[in-house]
């Protein structure tokens, strides 16, 4: 759980304007205003820096969810 | 392609400039023409090839696109390494020669841009004298570019700031 909530703030710091208390697991995190594809670029950069894995702008593009991504990379460092 | 970069140095101001000789004002004729030629060229090749003849340093694998504008008095302080691609409607300008009323302040000079390796300047981006753009750095479309940019960073905006590193991504 530890782990999630560090996930949420990682994720969060790449945000300049958005607030970060309205983060949560639930979040849709392609709703928000602020979100681009330079944002995306930057979240992309921070999970491979953090979680040493390396998503595609594909694997991004289909998780919808705070939730569905953090998954996604703990499965894919499992394999 | 040589290392050696020109050192940055102070160049007459404006109304000094009305004074060249004969040759400094064929020199700005030939690169204003062939300036004009790459600039509407639309073959890419004949491109790079124009501002090679222009003075610009340009190594392997470059992408200029279409209606580009290097600066047409200095081009010899343009530098751009191997696999750079430069996309349509980009300035780089090299001098700023202002009026001598604006000495006390803002002094002429000539500063080289440099370009390394597989940066991508994208549309409608500037480059101002004196900045070196990072190996695969990304400049983003539009910006004006007034800072160094360091290696695989992404910068965007006017004046261009840093949005993120992708450093882990590449590796």
């Amino acid at each position: 759980m530890k782990n999630q909530q560090e996930f949420i703030q990682n994720f969060a710091s790449q945000f300049d304007e958005t607030d970060a208390s309205i983060f949560t697991i639930e979040t849709r995190f392609k709703e928000l205003d602020e979100w681009s594809s330079l944002i995306s670029l930057a979240e992309l950069n921070m999970i491979a820096k953090n979680y040493g894995v390396k998503l595609t702008p594909e694997e991004m593009k289909r998780s919808q969810t705070l939730q569905e991504l953090y998954n996604l990379i703990l499965s894919k460092k499992q394999q | 392609m040589e290392q050696v970069f020109k050192n940055e140095k102070e160049i007459p101001y404006y109304e000094d400039t009305q004074k060249r000789n004969i040759g400094q004002k064929l020199k700005k004729i030939k690169n204003t023409l062939l300036g004009n030629m790459a600039y509407s060229c639309p073959v890419k090749k004949l491109r790079i090839i124009f501002h090679r003849w222009r003075g610009v340093h340009i190594g392997k694998e470059v992408y200029i696109g279409i209606h580009c504008f290097f600066d047409n008095l200095y081009p010899e302080y343009i530098y751009i390494f191997d696999n750079v691609s430069i996309n349509a409607d980009c300035m780089i300008l090299v001098h700023f020669n202002p009026m001598k009323r604006f000495s006390p302040i803002l002094p002429a000079h000539v500063s080289p841009v440099i370009i390394n390796e597989g940066a991508i300047i994208a549309v409608r981006s500037t480059i101002l004298p004196g900045v070196k753009i990072g190996k695969n750095a990304i400049v983003s479309a539009g910006s004006v570019v007034e800072k160094d940019v360091p290696d695989y960073t992404l910068v965007q905006g006017n004046p261009a700031k840093k949005v993120t590193e992708f450093k882990y991504l590449m590796e």
